[in-house]
């Protein structure tokens, strides 16, 4: 079941939806969050959440406080991948 | 339905199979002998043992004899990982799993055809691989269309507050002090009134754009978005996660810079950041609909939505180009996203948005804008020639002039080789914004155009309420423009501000000089070098934090020679094609 989920990402070709995969794997979307968050912890998938979270520093356009307060960063959708080593 | 009561708690015990049911049963054995068996049951820490669970490996291995327990259970666990090829952990809970499968399966009846909600139904369209794209660039240009259009009017009345009112009262402020017609006046009123207010008249736009795209964020449109493009990256061989660091590109370039570090490698990353600053950010945002109203009057929104998607066209272009030759190689960017579901958006979250976005444009006005417009009018007051004392000479003859005019060559081939456009576009370096405000302080000084007094200060401020409300009826006036219809009179139609006649006058002019005749296409060409040069400094510094000097310098020197050359062909193209 846990490592159906890996292969269906593996084999998939580009970004899928959550709702997708698990109609691939044929069970409910928020078990399958369940099953993804698992992997998370264990490092094979990548939670991407950067996005939400990056650091805006002091310079950002000279208008940011701080990372949090930046206004520019846009709020993104959730994204997990399978972690690639550099 | 579930099938409470056919088992209890006390009775189940789930059947890890043969091979991990030996290894609990000897690690329960073995646990058995320790004190921690007294207080949970030992079948279940032999389990959470082989899981590796932390906590309870540190709590056994500090009992009498519990670091041979422990090394019991990871040899185990190794054992285990060596026999199915994966770790104990992973195999645990991927049985667990299984099990629960199984359960919901017997116990839960579902329809034999799922039901599709109407969200879901939406949601197939919005990102589908057919309507996606189309969806995507309509709201797009839906956007632009909207904030140019319905915001024209208070940008009108905040550009008459800023030159009319304001302006006059700092003159009689100065006035009052004795200082009517000094250097001093000259700074705050040709300098950082000219300076900032120039930018400021954008406020009323930047909240409507920041309006609209509160709309689509908080109703959970961006992230369809962010899934169509990505899957478009995807396609085109670029790496699908390029598209959200591009995204946040539209807001500000520092933190898209920052955003790539959601892609996975290095090289990557690097790709992406030499992609992001293609993407117009907010910054560039005044120079469009500047230069749009000024060249493009009747059709503003539509152009401005051009210089975004030529953005994105160059970003994906050069991403190829690059893709293929310095960064060759597979990109692996499988992924999966969690789209938030569809909903409402709230008046709060909105006026949220709004807020700090444009709360942070304004910051930006108050602060860096502020000391450029300082030394820019310092720069202006300077005499380098002619007969001129500091802060009483023509700005031609001034040290930003000379300087300025140096660069100007360069220009000329792209069609705006004038001293004016070429020290916008240096001073644009410190931030975007200040292309505009340069502009407006070149062009104030040189037409010396203060406001004139237009009554007591009582009356002046009744205009500006008078101003406010036709500029509220104005645009509700506008509106029905979204959906193509015009409700307004003739000469209601967006009436251009000073500083517009003065760019406008002033490329014609040097259009004419240089025998093209073509003032708006090298407004064009202007606008699309805007767009591709250099990032800002803050930009640059944050690429140079996050990617080293080397692609620093790859990019401001990359990117302004694309510029160059676009700009070259835009101009050139169209005087060939007979256009302008």
């Amino acid at each position: 079941m846990l490592s159906r989920v890996l292969r269906e990402m593996q084999a998939a070709q580009g970004t899928l939806r959550l709702d997708e995969l698990a109609a691939k794997v044929n069970i409910e979307p928020s078990a399958l969050k369940g099953m993804i968050e698992f992997w998370v912890g264990k490092g094979r998938l990548q939670m991407g959440d950067e996005v939400n979270a990056s650091p805006c520093a002091a310079t950002c356009g000279s208008t940011c406080p701080g990372a949090s307060q930046c206004p520019f960063v846009a709020k993104m959708p959730t994204m997990y991948s399978i972690r690639v080593k550099d | 339905m579930m099938g409470a009561g056919l088992l209890s708690l006390q009775e189940f015990r789930l059947d890890y199979g043969t091979d991990f049911e030996a290894e609990i049963s000897r690690l329960q054995r073995a646990v058995a002998n320790t004190p921690l068996a007294g207080n949970a049951s030992p079948r279940w820490l032999a389990v959470k043992l082989l899981e590796g669970d932390e906590k309870v490996l540190d709590e056994i291995a500090n009992q009498d004899g519990g670091q041979a327990v422990v090394l019991q259970a990871r040899e185990a666990a190794a054992r285990l990982a060596a026999r199915f090829g994966d770790d104990a952990d992973a195999l645990i809970a991927d049985r667990r799993y299984t099990w629960i499968n199984n359960l919901v399966r017997q116990a839960v009846a579902r329809p034999a055809s799922p039901t599709v909600s109407v969200s879901d139904r939406v949601d197939r369209i919005l990102t589908s691989r057919t309507f996606g794209i189309p969806i995507f660039l309509f709201a797009m240009w839906a956007t632009l269309k909207i904030t140019v259009d319905v915001s024209a009017p208070f940008l009108n009345w905040v550009d008459a507050v800023i030159n009319g009112p304001l302006t006059h009262w700092a003159q009689v402020f100065f006035g009052v002090l004795g200082l009517g017609g000094s250097w001093m006046e000259s700074l705050v009123v040709g300098g950082v009134i000219a300076g900032v207010g120039g930018v400021l008249v954008f406020l009323p736009v930047l909240m409507s754009l920041y309006l609209v795209l509160g709309i689509l964020e908080d109703s959970g449109y961006m992230a369809r978005a962010a899934f169509v493009m990505d899957r478009l990256m995807n396609t085109l061989g670029l790496h699908g996660k390029s598209f959200l660091p591009m995204l946040v590109g539209f807001g500000c370039t520092v933190p898209a810079f920052f955003a790539t570090r959601i892609l996975e490698n290095r090289r990557d990353r690097i790709l992406t950041a030499l992609l992001v600053p293609f993407m117009s950010c907010g910054a560039r945002l005044p120079v469009y609909l500047l230069f749009a109203a000024v060249f493009f009057p009747a059709a503003g929104g539509s152009v401005v939505f051009g210089m975004y998607l030529f953005g994105i066209f160059t970003a994906v272009g050069v991403g190829l180009v690059l893709k293929n030759t310095a960064f060759k190689g597979k990109q692996a960017s499988t992924f999966v996203m969690e789209l938030p579901p569809f909903r409402l958006p709230s008046l709060k979250s909105i006026w949220f948005h709004v807020r700090e976005h444009t709360g942070g444009f304004v910051r930006k006005a108050g602060g860096i804008i502020v000391i450029v417009s300082v030394l820019l009018w310092l720069s202006m007051a300077l005499p380098v020639a002619g007969n001129g004392t500091f802060a009483d000479t023509p700005v031609e003859q001034s040290l930003f002039a000379k300087v300025s005019s140096a660069a100007a060559p360069l220009f000329q081939p792209l069609g705006f080789g004038s001293w004016e456009a070429s020290g916008a576009l240096f001073s644009g370096f410190v931030a975007k914004e200040v292309v505009v405000s340069t502009l407006a302080q070149v062009y104030n000084t040189e037409a010396a155009a203060y406001a004139p007094s237009t009554g007591s200060f009582i009356e002046e401020l009744g205009d500006i309420g008078e101003g406010f409300v036709k500029a509220t009826v104005d645009t509700l006036k506008a509106l029905p423009l979204i959906i193509g219809i015009d409700l307004r009179e003739a000469q209601e139609e967006s009436p251009q501000t000073d500083l517009m006649v003065s760019i406008g006058s002033g490329f014609e002019r040097i259009s004419q000089v240089q025998g093209t005749g073509h003032g708006a296409l090298a407004g064009l060409a202007f606008m699309v070098f805007v767009l591709l040069y250099t990032p800002c400094m803050a930009a640059v510094a944050a690429e140079r934090q996050e990617f080293g000097s080397r692609v620093m310098w790859a990019s401001i020197l990359g990117q302004t020679a694309l510029a160059w050359l676009m700009a070259f062909a835009v101009f050139q193209g169209g005087l060939l094609l007979g256009l302008g």
